[in-house]
């Protein structure tokens, strides 16, 4: 039981760290995008 | 711990362990509707319901714990298929913006790491320096000052300053 439950709490660490890495890789791209959009602007 | 003897608090810790509020466990447990909320709340300060409800409890969770493993682990793959596509399109862009970063002569585009790990290492990425830019702002207004200015309404320096910029991108 105790070995379940370190294991679910694992996998749901593992879920929130690879939502963090998508978020950022989310922004990365979107601010490759702004800056590829405003080329000329600076 | 065996199930309580009386067949109507047994039901009633089913009840409550499966998520029932204690008024619907109490009266699905056959008891009358009329004052069903305080009585189950009394049943609620019976210790050996209570111990009967965390065992019920735990014997549902036991239960459901490998499900819901399975559940993340199917979690887990989607993410990570997902993080990998996103990773090689960031990673196409970045590459893609080394070669000619758009501004990179101002100065006001700077090289940043975003992510961790692996993704910190290999995805160089550009961006604008906003305090780069503050800088300047709060060095055109000491000049201003200093010169004596200053607009007098808004504050803001009625003085231009010319500032070179020395590229920070590769």
């Amino acid at each position: 039981m105790e070995s379940m439950q370190r294991a679910l709490v694992e996998r749901q660490e593992k879920v929130d760290r690879l939502e963090i890495d998508i978020r950022e890789l989310k922004m990365q791209i979107e601010l490759a995008r702004s800056l590829t959009r405003d080329e000329g602007r600076w | 711990m065996p199930a309580l003897t009386k067949g109507k608090l047994e039901q009633f810790a089913q009840s409550i362990a499966n998520g029932l509020t204690p008024a619907a466990a109490y009266v699905r447990a056959g008891y009358s509707i009329k004052g069903a909320a305080s009585s189950a709340a009394r049943l609620l300060q019976n210790a050996p319901i209570c111990a009967r409800i965390a065992e019920l409890r735990q014997a549902i969770a036991a239960e459901l714990l490998p499900a819901s493993i399975r559940d993340l682990d199917a979690v887990i793959q989607a993410k990570q298929q997902r993080r990998e596509l996103l990773y090689q399109i960031a990673r196409e862009r970045g590459l893609e913006m080394a070669g000619e970063c758009p501004g990179g002569s101002t100065g006001f585009i700077v090289r940043r790491y975003f992510g961790h790990g692996q993704n910190k290492a290999a995805t160089p990425m550009y961006q604008v320096d906003v305090g780069f830019l503050r800088e300047i702002s709060e060095l055109e207004e000491e000049v201003g000052r200093r010169l004596g200015q200053t607009d007098s309404i808004t504050g803001a320096p009625a003085v231009q300053v010319n500032v070179t910029f020395v590229s920070t991108t590769p």
